[in-house]
This record gives structure tokens, C-alpha cells and sequence, in this order.
């Protein structure tokens, strides 16, 4: 399902969401499809927002996407998310690297999705 | 009935994710709303609880908040948001939001107990708005002031005019009278009865323990004043205050009174601050206050200014057929408690319950039909049911209107009944011969039992 990353951890997973949904399949791939449409979209947004150099929008969307990162395990970018939504404490090149990491990680994990 | 919870959140992903999770409680109806503008549409539908996200794309959370309680103060909001801030959480909760969640692993926890906190509080609001009208439907003139007396209805009249106005009342009566039934419907028909009722027995509280009762002290104000205490002045604000017995104040505190009553404020003992007061007093009295003024027990000034509106009760003795009105409506009310069906009163018992004097007037009726119940068949109360235990028989002999003859009668009959119908003890003690009295038993003036 999950391509293994260095630390052979999957880069998402559906166990926690599976484990809120008592059993709820229909619910489980209903919130899978929201969240894959939705990213999307904010991967275009925080990509956009990157060349304009506007860490203020990224770090509102980047807040707004943990709460489904963490639903779906997607433990890698705990930490970048947190220091986006912190991006004034950071510099500008810090920044850039956290939402490249952001973009890349959630490209993957929407490649992964969609494939499955 | 279902719990209405309206969720304001404007992350599809997250919306969704919150309402499934709370529809898992089949007593929740759980509605999404995107933005601040649709569910302001929707208050006046009234939902039992808002759960709204801080971070609106339309608003902010905080005049959302403040939006909500303009239109309707009593939803409760529960913030749920991603923002760790300390002060952001502060702010929200000084300005009215019930909760406070941050977004996380444990959201769902603790928006369920928050939601269970405030259904509690919900239920619990609802109990006591239930019981009060309950109170104002129990104290209401026509069930607290039963009979058709004309007495009884220029009491009723006196206390309408009294409920609609503010002024104060001062009850007089015989004990067992009402005089506290009537305090309860003054209050419970007045634009106060949302507001406390607070009672006070002069002669119940130790007289040295009467101020502080009254005016409540201040922490350290004399030895054992652990804290602070209220008053029943103060116990009373906005509401009614019922003052019975004012006859057992002494001078020293019937002028501290005065002063409350003249100025409208007050200062605890041991304190120094000012407390104003607003409150309608009603005063009772088992002894006409006049004469305690003429006596000099009771000062002049402050019994000016605790008249206000007299309303007097009249004794049962003379209330006339209230007595069979009171009588039947405690035989229902105690039926009713001991899970009888409906009782009747037989014409023997009535005839009996209208000859009586009643010096402990509707109290001693309502104690006599309590017994009268239980000491009934279930069926029908009849005069043997019905006991007089007040001072004796001598005070019901009194209380009727009989020849001589009779009384005498009466008064051997109830020696005999005393002395196991033993006549040479009886014709002893009356001393008449036991001749007199074999003759009334044999001419039928007199039945042994």
C-alpha cells in the first residue's frame, strides 16, 4: 500500500481513521475522497503561495491540513506542519524548505491514494 | 427529543469528520454550516448547543461568538480550534463561550463531555424553570385561598391588588389561619415570583442571633464567624421577604429594621460596606401590632411603616361553610397521597366538622382530615372518623349553639365516657344525684357508648 520510507514506517495509513469509524467502511472511503480532493487543491494553494513568498497563507493551510494529516498517520510531516503554523519564528529559507516538504510528502501520499 | 447541535466549520474534511463523530450518540442531529452567514440564518431555529471553528473565512470566531449571544445569549458555543494560545482561549471564554477545544487525538473526548456537560445543565435549567411554575401554579391565588366566604373573598381581593403593585403587606390572623399561604400567593402572582421567596420566623431564631440572621457579617465579625454570610435581606434581593411573628423583635432590632426599611440598604455586621436593597416586605402577626404600639412594645414609626396593605384572616369558626370546602379538598389531597381513590364525606361528618371551634384553625382541619383518611373505610369519612383533638371536647361544647339541657347532657355524657360509664362516679364528681342521670339515659337525652 505504502511505499516504505528509510525507517520502513508507511507514509500514511487508514488504521486510526478505520479505528474512529467503528466499522464504517462507507464512512472511512467517503472522508479518504474528501481529503484527497481537498489537498489537492491546497497543494496548488501552498504552491502558489511559495512563489509569491507568502508564508502567512501557507501556515493558515498548513493548520488546516493537520487535522486530516494526523487522521490518515501521516506522521513525517508532524513536525513541518508545526513549524509552518509557527512560520514567523522561522526564516525565509526554513520556510521554503518546510512547504517543499509539505507539497512532496502530500504529492506522494495522493499518488499512493489515488493508485490505491 | 433529539439534541440539536449546529456545527460551524468551514474545512469540508473537518465538518464531516465532527459530525460523525457525534451522530455515533443517536439523541444528536448534527447540521454542518460552512461559514458564519448560514448558521446566523439558522438561529432561530434554536439549537441546544453551536459548535463553531475559530477560524471562519467570512469571520472571526470571536464576533461570532458575540454575534450568537446578541441574537440568543442562552445557546451555548463550544470553540473548537487548532489555536494553542492561551490568550486566544481566554479571551473566548470571558466573552461567553462554554468550552474551549483544541483540536487534536483527543477532540472527540472532550467535545463529548463538554456536549454532556451542557445537556446536564440544560436539563437541570429546565427542572427549575419546570418547578418554578410549578410553585406559582401551587401558590396561585385561587389554590392557595380556598373558599367563597365573603371574608375569605375580600382577602382574595386585597391580595390581587396587592400582588400587582409593590407595596407592602402586613398579615394578621389567628395561628393556623395562613398567614404564610398568603405571603406565597402575594409573591407568586407578583412580577417578583422569578425571584426568591425568603421566609423568617422571628420567634424560631435565638433572639441574639436574630441580626446576624437578618443582616448577614462579614468574615471575623465575632467569634465563629468563619466566612462571610448573606443575609436574609440580602437572601432576598429582588424577591419577597416574609417577615412572621414580627411581635418577638425587640426595640433594639425594631430600630435597625426601621432603618433598613427607610433607606433601603444595609450593612453586614463586621463590614463596612454599603449593600442596597430591593425587596417587598410582608410582615404577619399573630397579635394586633396597634395594641403592641400602645403597649410600647412595638415602635410607632416602624409599624407605619410596616403596614402598608393589612390584610386580615379570619378565623375557620367563622368562615362558615369553608369549613366543608377546606375539609373536602384535604380529604382529596390526602386520599390522593395515600392512594385512595375519592373519599366522601358523610353528612354526620360534616354536621361534626361544622360544629367545631377550630382554635388551631386550617391547620388543625388539615391535621383532623389527615387522620379522618386514614381512619376512614376508603369509602366515605364519617363522624366517628373524624377526631377533634385541640383542648378537648369543653371547647367543642362552646363552640356550639345548644340549650342548657343539651349542654348539661353533654357534659355527663362526656364524664361517663371518662369514667367507663360509670354513673355513681360520674353523679359524684358532677355532684347531682345518679337518679338525674339514670333518667336522661332512660328518656333518651342521653346514649351511652
Amino acid at each position: 500500500m505504502a511505499e516504505p520510507e528509510e525507517e520502513s514506517q508507511p507514509l500514511w495509513s487508514l488504521e486510526k481513521l478505520r479505528m474512529m469509524a467503528r466499522g464504517n467502511e462507507v464512512f472511512v472511503a467517503r472522508m479518504q475522497q474528501i481529503f484527497i480532493d481537498q489537498t489537492a487543491l491546497r497543494v496548488t494553494d501552498i504552491e502558489r503561495a511559495m512563489i509569491s513568498g507568502d508564508f502567512a497563507i501557507i501556515g493558515e493551510l498548513a493548520h488546516k491540513m493537520k487535522p486530516g494529516l494526523e487522521s490518515f498517520c501521516v506522521d513525517s510531516l508532524k513536525e513541518t506542519v508545526r513549524r509552518l503554523e509557527k512560520w514567523n519564528e522561522y526564516s525565509t529559507e526554513e520556510n521554503n524548505l518546510h512547504a517543499r516538504k509539505l507539497v512532496s510528502v502530500c504529492k506522494l501520499v495522493l499518488e499512493e491514494m489515488n493508485r490505491d | 427529543m433529539p439534541f440539536r447541535i449546529f456545527v460551524v466549520e468551514d474545512d469540508q474534511w473537518y465538518g464531516e469528520f465532527l459530525r460523525y463523530q457525534l451522530t455515533l450518540n443517536p439523541e444528536y442531529e448534527v447540521e454542518l454550516f460552512p461559514t458564519a452567514a448560514s448558521v446566523l440564518n439558522q438561529l432561530h431555529r434554536q439549537p441546544d448547543v453551536i459548535c463553531l471553528d475559530f477560524s471562519l473565512p467570512d469571520m472571526p470566531g470571536l464576533k461570532l461568538l458575540q454575534k450568537i449571544q446578541e441574537v440568543n445569549a442562552e445557546i451555548p458555543v463550544v470553540v473548537i480550534s487548532g489555536q494553542e494560545q492561551i490568550s486566544v482561549a481566554v479571551d473566548l471564554l470571558k466573552a461567553g463561550a462554554r468550552d474551549y477545544i483544541i483540536k487534536g487525538d483527543n477532540t472527540q473526548n472532550l467535545l463529548w463531555n463538554s456536549l454532556l456537560r451542557i445537556r446536564e445543565n440544560a436539563e437541570l435549567k429546565r427542572e427549575v424553570a419546570e418547578l418554578k411554575e410549578q410553585l406559582e401554579e401551587k401558590f396561585s391565588i385561587h389554590k392557595s385561598l380556598i373558599g367563597q366566604s365573603a371574608s375569605m373573598q375580600r382577602v382574595a381581593s386585597l391580595v390581587e391588588k396587592a400582588a400587582r403593585t409593590n407595596i407592602n403587606v402586613s398579615v394578621t390572623g389567628e395561628t393556623g389561619t395562613g398567614k404564610e399561604m398568603v405571603a406565597r400567593a402575594i409573591h407568586y402572582s407578583s412580577e417578583r415570583r422569578k425571584k426568591p421567596f425568603v421566609a423568617v420566623n422571628m420567634a424560631a431564631i435565638p433572639k441574639d442571633l436574630l441580626e446576624s440572621e437578618l443582616f448577614g457579617y462579614e468574615k471575623g465579625a465575632f467569634t465563629g464567624a468563619q466566612t462571610q454570610k448573606k443575609g436574609r435581606f440580602e437572601d432576598a434581593q429582588g424577591g419577597t421577604l416574609f417577615l412572621d411573628e414580627v411581635n418577638e423583635m425587640n426595640l433594639q432590632l425594631q430600630t435597625k429594621i426601621l432603618r433598613v426599611l427607610q433607606e433601603r440598604e444595609l450593612v453586614r455586621l463586621g463590614g463596612n460596606k454599603t449593600i442596597r436593597l430591593d425587596f417587598r416586605l410582608i410582615c404577619a402577626s399573630p397579635v394586633n401590632l396597634q395594641e403592641e404600639v400602645k403597649s410600647g412594645k412595638f415602635r410607632e414609626d416602624l409599624y407605619y411603616r410596616l403596614i402598608g396593605l393589612p390584610v386580615e384572616l379570619p378565623p375557620l369558626r367563622n368562615r362558615g361553610n369553608d369549613i366543608l370546602i377546606l375539609a373536602r379538598h384535604f380529604s382529596e389531597v390526602f386520599a390522593k397521597a395515600n392512594k385512595i381513590r375519592q373519599i366522601e364525606l358523610s353528612e354526620d361528618a360534616r354536621q361534626k366538622l361544622l360544629g367545631h371551634s377550630y382554635p388551631g384553625n386550617v391547620r388543625e382541619l388539615r391535621a383532623i382530615m389527615e387522620l379522618a383518611v386514614v381512619m376512614s373505610d376508603g369509602k366515605t369519612i364519617r363522624a366517628e372518623d373524624v377526631s377533634f383533638m385541640s383542648l378537648g371536647r369543653e371547647n367543642n361544647l362552646i363552640g356550639q349553639e345548644k340549650t342548657l339541657r343539651q349542654y348539661i347532657c353533654d357534659i355527663i355524657l362526656f364524664y361517663l365516657e371518662r369514667h367507663n360509664n360509670n354513673v355513681v362516679e360520674v353523679a359524684k364528681r358532677l355532684d347531682i344525684g345518679k337518679s338525674s342521670i339514670y333518667q336522661m339515659i332512660k328518656n333518651g337525652e342521653i346514649r351511652l357508648r
